[in-house]
């Protein structure tokens, strides 16, 4: 009985022990060996970046504003009029007083007409700082509204930039993401081509294919033979049999899948 | 056609998207491998058992006992007892019995004593190897079971490949994936098959060898009690 029991408990853990052993198998086949495949596109576009770019369009370097051309008035020389002095008249020997009396009377007016000289320098003087402070002010303000004029337009012009950046790298995404449905559709259409023996040289068939939004051919018509009616026909069946291909949806396929053009050659 | 480019290679999908012979094949290697660990461990415990049954008796025995209260106990006990405790119980029954006969020769009574314990010892030895030949099958023969399944597996996916203008690894590498995966079941078997074969080979022959010499010393204590 008791051997009889003991042999029974032994099996009963063998039997315990076994179904663990295969769990454990199980587990390590399903979990260990994950040969689940990405989904991955049949060709990739490569973009090659030296390094990533930053989210913010790099700043555009402007050339700095070119420096002001700063108009400097020539100093003013102060012009200063040399008159030569009033030559003696020759002197009447007719009468010595009047003569002394219009010595006197010369020089007085001599003496005023320096003095006068002497005033209207002055006069120039005053004048001519103001008018040179009057240009300075003025050439400070042209400064001033050249500087503000150069900043607005290279904001301006940063601001186009980085528009133009965006769209340029939106159409460029959207080029990319076509390439990439054109690729996979050429590839998966290519599969179903069988050559004709009859096909030489490497001619080029480009079909026109109409496409329904689920990526099912609507028609296939051949745009440009390739000289060879058969592989011409082997490419349009080929197009119909590898149907329906991944497409985008939206806009992206208004605009580039409802009807294109494709080329195939036999040996690509 | 299937719409997506990308395979599902998960390893149940391989085995449930496998051929029907592949799967056949699959399915008798799991059944193989199942029943070997189950003799693995069943043999693991009796094995074990059964040394620990020898070492005790054999303590019991050279401990110097009466030969008459070990063989009541062992008569006693006769279903928990071990091999060598059988083999000694069927060597000292035909012994006394024989001994009892008047006019008994020696030699005559160990020759028959010397046969009971060889007949038991056989029986024992029987049970102790029994499924090891099991083993030792499932340990080579599962290799090849599951080669089979590879190369049905890789026959049938290359003869897909037939109508196919440019064939590309896509084409074939699924179904030699999910071939392989026979392969792999059928190592899965065979590998700890041959281990524990050998193992328990080994330990039995140990066994065989400690119930053997303990049948030819205890056959020189009857002797000597003869005289």
């Amino acid at each position: 009985m008791a051997a009889l029991a003991l042999r029974s408990n032994a099996e009963a853990w063998a039997g315990a022990l076994t179904f663990t052993v295969h769990l454990l198998l199980l587990a390590l086949l399903v979990f260990g060996v994950s040969w689940q495949q990405q989904k991955v596109d049949t060709a990739q576009v490569v973009e090659l970046w030296r390094d990533l770019p930053s989210s913010a369009p790099p700043k555009e370097e402007l050339p700095p504003p070119a420096p002001e051309a700063k108009p400097v008035p020539p100093p003013p020389q102060p012009k200063v009029e040399a008159k030569p002095p009033p030559k003696p008249e020759p002197a009447p020997k007719a009468d010595i007083a009047l003569r002394d009396k219009l010595e006197k009377e010369r020089k007085l007016k001599e003496q005023a007409a320096l003095e006068a000289e002497k005033k209207k320098l002055a006069a120039e003087k005053t004048r001519e700082a103001e008018l040179e402070k009057k240009k300075k002010a003025e050439a400070d303000a042209l400064k001033a509204k050249q500087a503000a004029d150069a900043d607005a337009k290279r904001v301006a012009a940063e601001q186009q930039l980085a528009r133009d950046k965006l769209a340029a790298e939106a159409a460029a995404s959207a080029k990319r993401e076509v390439d990439k449905y054109l690729a996979g559709i050429q590839t998966k259409v290519r599969r179903f081509v069988l050559v004709p023996p009859s096909v030489q040289g490497n001619p080029e068939a480009e079909v026109v294919v109409t496409l329904l939004p689920g990526g099912e051919v609507l028609n296939v018509r051949v745009k440009k033979s390739s000289g060879n009616p058969a592989y011409d026909e082997a490419v349009e069946r080929a197009v119909r049999r590898a149907q329906p291909f991944e497409v985008p949806s939206g806009e992206l396929f208004q605009r580039n899948f409802r009807e294109f053009t494709m080329a195939f050659r036999p040996q690509s | 056609m299937n719409a997506t480019l990308s395979h599902d290679m998960s390893v149940l999908s391989l085995i449930t998207g496998a051929s029907v012979p592949v799967q056949l094949v699959m399915g008798a290697l799991l059944l193989a491998s199942l029943f070997s660990w189950y003799y693995i461990f069943l043999k693991i415990f009796t094995l074990r058992r059964a040394a620990q049954q020898t070492a005790e008796f054999e303590r019991q025995f050279w401990s110097g006992a009466d030969l008459n209260e070990l063989y009541q106990r062992a008569g006693n006990a006769r279903e928990s007892s071990g091999t060598l405790e059988r083999i000694f119980e069927a060597g000292f029954r035909e012994f006394t019995k024989h001994r009892r006969e008047p006019g008994a020769d020696v030699a005559a009574l160990m020759d028959s004593t010397r046969r009971a314990m060889r007949a038991t010892y056989q029986r024992e030895m029987d049970s102790l190897e029994s499924s090891l030949s099991f083993l030792a099958s499932v340990g080579s023969v599962s290799p090849y079971v599951g080669l089979l399944g590879t190369v049905w597996g890789i026959m049938n996916s290359f003869r897909g490949l037939a109508n196919v203008a440019q064939a590309t690894l896509g084409h074939v590498a699924p179904g030699i994936a999910e071939a392989l995966i026979a392969t792999a079941i059928g190592l899965f078997a065979a590998i700890p098959a041959v281990v524990a074969y050998n193992r328990f080979a080994g330990d039995v022959n140990r066994l065989a060898i400690r119930f053997e010499s303990f049948s030819e010393e205890f056959s020189n204590i009857l002797q000597r009690q003869v005289r």
